[in-house]
This record gives structure tokens, sequence and C-alpha cells, in this order.
């Protein structure tokens, strides 16, 4: 994994704020959010992503945390079928 | 605001002692708190040490690594916990399962610096006496493992599948315990110890 710059956002604004400074450190792939980051890491360690900053957007739950009931958020039938949390139909 | 420093009182040698990467011999020695506020000149390709705070089996650390280093390097190579195993290092196998806060991550996909809640790993799962934990006396009494590297990564996330609910059937146990792969193919017995253990769970 390429060295980065790691950033923990406690809001939004300084989210946005941190990636708009890394853009203009570094253009292009210069800036990732990490939330799960279980693609991001993977990624990052084949060398696929190679961000020079990474911001953390755990911190953001307020803004950012809920998972909002709509109609039909799967467009496949069998994933719909599984077992889910009961605001998410 | 600028927040990185140098860190008084920490010598090179230390620092490469405490797992930092062959570039610490870069002329500029930085630190990165953690929980900092944003770097704006900060420069990735020198060093830099996150001070990272983490609570595992109850036990708090202070430690200087590499903002790369994974939750999993962290407990194995800073902390000496090798019950968790790594597997694939790539999310796939679910050697490296622990909890934080409650919760089953993988720790191969988790920066440590990025960890939010106290970690409990295989290592904190028995009682101070000895006593096994249900989970880990029921892989026992079931013979649910053959070569056991797995077994920590089982015996870690079939303590979230029981705690999110989700041992109820044979059929649901092997769905939710589908993140952890078993070579030596002892998945009947698996789930065989998760049922027994869930049993004994919910009578105590």
């Amino acid at each position: 994994m390429r060295p980065f710059v790691y950033q923990r956002a406690s809001n939004s604004g300084s989210a946005v704020d941190g990636a708009i400074v890394g853009s203009s450190q570094m253009p292009g792939e210069g800036v990732q959010f990490l939330a799960g980051g279980t693609t991001l890491l993977d990624l990052m360690k084949l060398d696929v992503l190679r961000p020079k900053r990474v911001i953390d957007i755990n911190d953001l739950g307020a803004d950012l945390g809920a998972v909002e009931p709509a109609p039909r958020a799967c467009g496949s039938e069998r994933w719909c079928a599984w077992p889910m949390p009961p605001t998410i139909r | 605001m600028k927040t990185t420093k140098l860190r008084p009182g920490i010598s090179r040698r230390q620092l490469l002692g405490s797992g930092a990467s062959a570039a610490a011999a870069a002329p500029l020695l930085r630190t990165l708190e953690a929980r900092a506020a944003p770097l704006e000149t900060a420069d990735p390709r020198t060093d830099q040490i996150a001070i990272v705070d983490l609570t595992v089996n109850e036990r708090p650390h202070r430690l200087n690594i590499d903002p790369r280093t994974t939750l999993l390097d962290a407990l194995r190579e800073q902390l000496g916990l090798l019950g968790s195993k790594k597997g694939c290092d790539h999310g796939q196998c679910g050697a490296c399962t622990v909890l934080v806060h409650g919760r089953r991550v993988l720790s191969c996909l988790t920066l440590a610096a990025a960890v939010r809640g106290p970690v409990t790993t295989i290592e904190g799962l028995a009682d101070e006496t000895g006593e096994l934990h249900p989970l880990q006396q029921a892989f026992l009494e079931q013979d649910a493992f053959q070569c056991g590297y797995c077994t920590p990564g089982q015996i870690v996330s079939a303590i979230g599948c029981i705690g999110e609910g989700h041992a109820g059937t044979e059929e649901e146990i092997r769905h939710y315990m589908s993140g952890n792969l078993c070579r030596c193919g002892a998945y009947p017995n698996i789930v065989k110890a998760v049922r027994q253990a869930k049993a004994r769970i919910e009578r105590s």
C-alpha cells in the first residue's frame, strides 16, 4: 500500500474541505473517503487505488448514518427476498 | 490548522523499533494525531506516525504506527495478539474477524487509526479464571475444526452471528457465517457448535 495522509473529518464541511485541499494538491485520484473500507483498503492493497489522502468519514453518522426506507431499493427479486431490516424493503 | 509536529522524546531507533516502515529513515519525521483536524500541508511521501489509542480486551494501548497499519497487523505485530489470523488479507476468508463495539469486523480491512470503540479478540473471550466462552467450549465439544486456522475468526464471528439474532436455524447460521471460510470443511460441526452455544448462552 502506498503512503497516504490519514485525516478524520468531524463534520461534512471538514470532509469536503479536506477533499478540496487534497484535490488541489494532487488532482485526479488523490483523495478517497473512508467509510467501511472493505473495498477501499482492498483496492489500495492491490495498488489499484493510490490515494494520497484518506478522509475518514465515520464520525459523520449524524449527517450520513441513516438508511432511508425507499420503495424497491433493490433491483433483484432474489436480493430483496433475503432477510433484511424492516426499514429496507 | 496545521497539526503535524515533531514529537519530542522519540528517537529514530524507537520509531523504527515500533514498526515504522523502512521509509522512517527520511530526514523529516512527522507525527500525525489520529484524531486531528485537517493536515493541509501534510505530505504522504514523508513519514507520518499515527498515535492511536486502542482498547483491546479491556486493556488500553497507545500505539505509534504508520497510518497504513491495519487493525490486524496492529494486533499481531504491535500487541503480540496472534490469535486473530491473517488468511487472505483481502477480506475474503474471515480468519481475521474481531469485534469492535461488539460488532464483527474484518480487521485486515480496517485501519487501526480508524477504529472507534473497544476491540475484542479471541484472546479476550475466556474469563479471568480461564473458563472458556460457551462458543469456545462448543467448538471443542463438537469437534468444529481440523487445522484450526480459521477457528478464531469462526468463533468471534459466531458471537456476532448469535448476538445479531441470526442463529435461528441451520440455514440461517450457514448464511450469516458465510464470510468465514474453512478449507478443512468443518462446516457441519461448526454449525452444530453455534447451535449448541446459542442454546447455552440463552439459558444462562
